[in-house]
């Protein structure tokens, strides 16, 4: 089976990425974890109904953990051929189209060590400043520079790796810094 | 011109809970009496003023009634005090009073005298129309209130027997009020501080039969008694170079394992040899802890592997001894709730504002109230300062020198028990080398910083303090560096110097003193006891208290040794309700029980009592929760409090808990 567009993660903006491209027509899969903290700006929102609104539209839903990816290169900047998960094991699942949308800190999309801050599925570029003494501010209710991290995509919200577009993998939601985000 | 009713005797009454009375209330009778406006002057005193109930100084209604009769009889003045009220039913109006009379004696006619104060709230009386219609009215004059315009006014109604007043009475700048905030209150002991010493002081007093009063201008434990590794020490930590200090602790460590089980977690310590450690310094190490009467032995690299799977599995020696970890927040409570018991008085959130002085001697001290609002001024012939890192400012108000060197220690809290023994390293003192099993958690200590007093307010854990920290405690237990840091924290070891040693090459102890400021610096009536580790308050409440003993001349011998200590934070199961705090097991009956039985306010206090927000969520799952069961729900100082500790920390685990809280609190309004 193949689809139009493999989403990661089936949290808020998983979803909300999965229900608009299935109303357009779009098939998608979405692969998640299963696991998505409440949205903390719309205490209103359920992964659970947003989950039956999108297999409703003809979604489907995996439950699986997302491992790594492989890449291939062209002039114009990398493809991402298939991803492999923890259950399909050597069984990779392709697409045209993939979407990044695996939160930020909190849901594992983001990773830190005293030093770095990186993206732990695909090593994509990440935006951070300096080490962790500079990440945060002593006073809680000052601007923290943490939250601004996340991945760096171009005008067209492809993420970048090394420096280069991957072109068929966009991202949405917390993953993305702030910086990028539309 | 006011004339006595030639038919019936005028009785003028002035009535009020006299708590107590004073020389305004005696300068207007003595008005009344000089000028002959009434035919009988009578005080009545009622058994209790509704509006001021807990606030006497005579709390016992018969005391306030026999002190009245007594500052009468003094005076001459032919004034009755009468005790009418205590015999009517309740509630007792003013108006109920005087119908009493006037059915009892009809003879009579009453006039009811108030002072200027009063008469302004007369409308809001109990039947204030009848009282007016049916009674004569004397207002003398108060200080601060014009009664004029009111008096006009009432005589100006239909119906009004008469108001009359007395605008050149003497006015007396005096109210009882007052007075209650001047009243001195006596004890035997004042202890200044409430850390494990005062309150070690403070029950070591009760035991002996003082009246012992404990004044803490915060919460008890907000100072390095609740921030500390909550070590127990054996001993050998100090055996080296201070067999004292050691001899000290050793024999402490075995009394609180028999007079605070409950607090305490009697583990067992490992000394360990790294590699890169000199294996020679183990077995000098050894014969000073033998020396000093601490059972130390060694043991192989092997058997220390086993009973401690977390250690280094490099290490090249290791030595067993009876170190422990203690819950210092229990130790605290447990010592202050069992001197309550007892008779002591301990008063958090009391500042010291001034002592009270005859010549050089002190004689109590001025303090505020900072929750009830008010000044109260408390007088014992001993005083003990007790405050720890601020033991230098509150000598220095009696003109006593004592040097503090207040020392930065920072230690780092890990989100599981790591290891089950407390982990050394055995080499001279230095950062980052212990590490302390703590309930469900680990504790990783500590850095060493001399601060400037005036740094101490801020003092903070820094991330530079963090990464030194994880990497040294990181070669104890390799595992750290896997394991998620809850929190940071920083106390100050409140260091003393020695005396004589406080000019040119200072000798800093991590032992205590005793100061008896009398020989020392003739300021009779102060006593410092400074310095030291929570391991030995009790025996430094005990030499303190021998020697208040000694300055009261009674003798009573010291029982702090054998007199176990009470549960003073009762177990979680013993409560039910809705589990408030998850991380930590707190449910709602625990949280109305530090409210109602160990003072808690604020969610800062409650933390300190019931461990509320010290868990894996650090406050923010259960913050708003317990906030609405409290009287001060203080959310964001809360919440900022908690942060200081995890920002230092931000990454891995801790990064996740960051941002939650950055996102559940930032966007409401606290």
């Amino acid at each position: 089976m193949t689809f139009d567009t493999l989403i990661i993660g089936g949290g808020h903006s998983g979803l909300q990425q999965g229900i608009a491209l299935q109303k357009q027509g779009r098939s998608c899969l979405i692969v998640s974890t299963g696991e998505s903290p409440r949205r903390f700006r719309d205490p209103e929102w359920s992964q659970e109904v947003e989950r039956h609104r999108f297999e409703d539209l003809g979604g489907f839903w995996l439950e699986d953990r997302v491992l790594g990816g492989e890449f291939s290169g062209t002039n114009e900047g990398e493809i991402l051929n298939r991803i492999f998960t923890e259950s399909r094991g050597e069984k990779a699942l392709d697409a045209e189209q993939f979407i990044l949308a695996t939160g930020s800190f909190y849901s594992g999309g983001l990773m830190a060590d005293p030093e770095h801050v990186w993206e732990p599925l695909f090593g994509l570029d990440v935006f951070f400043e300096g080490g962790h003494k500079d990440w945060v501010r002593p006073d809680f209710f000052a601007p923290q520079p943490f939250m601004s991290f996340g991945v760096l995509t171009d005008a067209e919200g492809r993420v970048l790796r090394a420096g280069r577009p991957v072109l068929n993998l966009l991202a949405y939601g917390s993953v993305v810094s702030s910086r990028c985000a539309r | 011109m006011l004339k006595p009713d030639a038919a019936k005797p005028k009785a003028a009454l002035l009535f009020g809970s006299f708590n107590p009375l004073h020389e305004g209330h005696l300068a207007i009778l003595r008005y009344l009496a000089e000028h002959r406006l009434a035919d009988e002057l009578r005080l009545v005193v009622s058994p209790q003023s509704p509006f001021k109930q807990g606030q006497g100084l005579l709390d016992n209604a018969h005391e306030r009634l026999d002190a009245a009769r007594a500052a009468v009889a003094q005076t001459g003045l032919p004034v009755i005090v009468s005790d009418v009220e205590f015999d009517l039913p309740e509630p007792r109006y003013t108006i109920d009073t005087l119908r009493h009379l006037q059915r009892t004696e009809p003879d009579k006619e009453f006039v009811l005298v108030m002072g200027g104060d009063n008469i302004t709230a007369l409308d809001s009386w109990h039947l204030a129309d009848e009282l007016l219609r049916d009674f004569e009215i004397w207002v003398y004059p108060r200080p601060g209130t014009d009664a004029q315009p009111y008096v006009d006014a009432f005589n100006a109604r239909p119906c009004v027997k008469g108001v009359k007043y007395f605008k050149d009475a003497p006015q007396n700048n005096i109210s009882s009020t007052e007075i209650r905030a001047r009243k001195v209150l006596t004890y035997d002991v004042i202890i200044i501080g409430g850390g494990i010493t005062g309150v070690g002081v403070a029950r070591d007093c009760a035991l002996r039969g003082l009246k012992a009063v404990l004044v803490e201008r915060d919460d008890l434990t907000v100072g390095a008694s609740g921030r500390n590794h909550g070590l127990l020490h054996s001993g050998a930590r100090y055996a080296m170079g201070d067999p004292e200090s050691a001899r000290e602790c050793i024999a402490e460590n075995r009394i609180l394992k028999q007079i605070a089980p409950h607090c305490i977690d009697a583990c067992d310590g490992l000394f360990v040899t790294l590699p890169e450690d000199d294996l020679g310094y183990q077995q000098r190490f050894i014969d000073a802890c033998l020396a000093a009467g601490i059972d130390a032995a060694a043991i192989d690299p092997a058997e220390a592997r086993r009973i401690e799977p977390s250690v280094n599995p490099d290490l090249v020696g290791a030595v067993l001894v009876p170190d422990a970890s203690v819950d210092p927040f229990r130790l605290v409570f447990a010592n202050a709730l069992d001197a309550a018991a007892r008779g002591a008085e301990i008063l958090s959130y009391h500042e010291v504002r001034g002592l009270r002085r005859d010549g050089r001697r002190v004689t109590g001290i001025d303090v505020w109230d900072v929750r009830g609002k008010q000044e109260k001024h408390l007088e014992a012939p001993v005083i003990v300062n007790a405050a720890g890192t601020w033991a230098g400012q509150v000598a220095a108000m009696a003109g006593a020198r004592i040097t503090m060197y207040p020392d930065k220690g920072t230690l780092l809290v890990f989100g599981t028990r790591i290891n089950q023994l407390v982990l050394n390293r055995c080499r001279p003192s230095s950062d980052a080398d212990i590490l302390v099993p703590s309930d469900v958690t680990t504790i990783l200590g500590t850095t060493s910083q001399r601060l400037e007093p005036k740094e101490i307010p801020g003092a903070r854990p820094t991330p530079e303090e963090v990464d030194l920290l994880l990497a040294e405690g990181s070669k104890l237990a390799p595992a750290l560096l896997q394991t998620r840091i809850l929190r940071a924290y920083s106390g100050i070891r409140p260091l003393i110097a020695l005396d004589g040693a406080e000019e040119g090459g200072r000798h800093i102890s991590r032992s205590f003193v005793l100061f008896d400021h009398e020989s020392r610096d003739d300021v009779p009536g102060l006593v410092t006891i400074a310095g030291g580790k929570m391991m030995t308050y009790r025996l430094m409440a005990e030499r303190t208290v021998d020697l208040i003993c000694r300055k009261l001349g009674r003798e009573v011998v010291c029982t702090t040794a054998e007199v176990p200590l009470p549960e003073a934070i009762a177990r979680p199961e013993r409560f039910g309700g809705r589990v408030i705090c998850e991380c930590e097991n707190v449910r709602e009956d625990e949280i109305r029980y530090a409210i109602d039985q160990l003072g808690a306010r604020t969610l800062l206090d409650l933390r300190r009592r019931t461990r509320v927000g010290m868990g894996s969520c650090q406050g923010q799952l259960c913050a708003l929760r317990a906030a609405q069961m409290l009287p001060e729900p203080d959310v964001r100082g809360f919440i900022n409090e908690r942060w200081k500790g995890i920002y230092p920390v931000a990454w891995g685990e801790a990064m996740r808990e960051a941002q939650l809280a950055q996102w559940m609190y930032k966007e409401q309004n606290l």
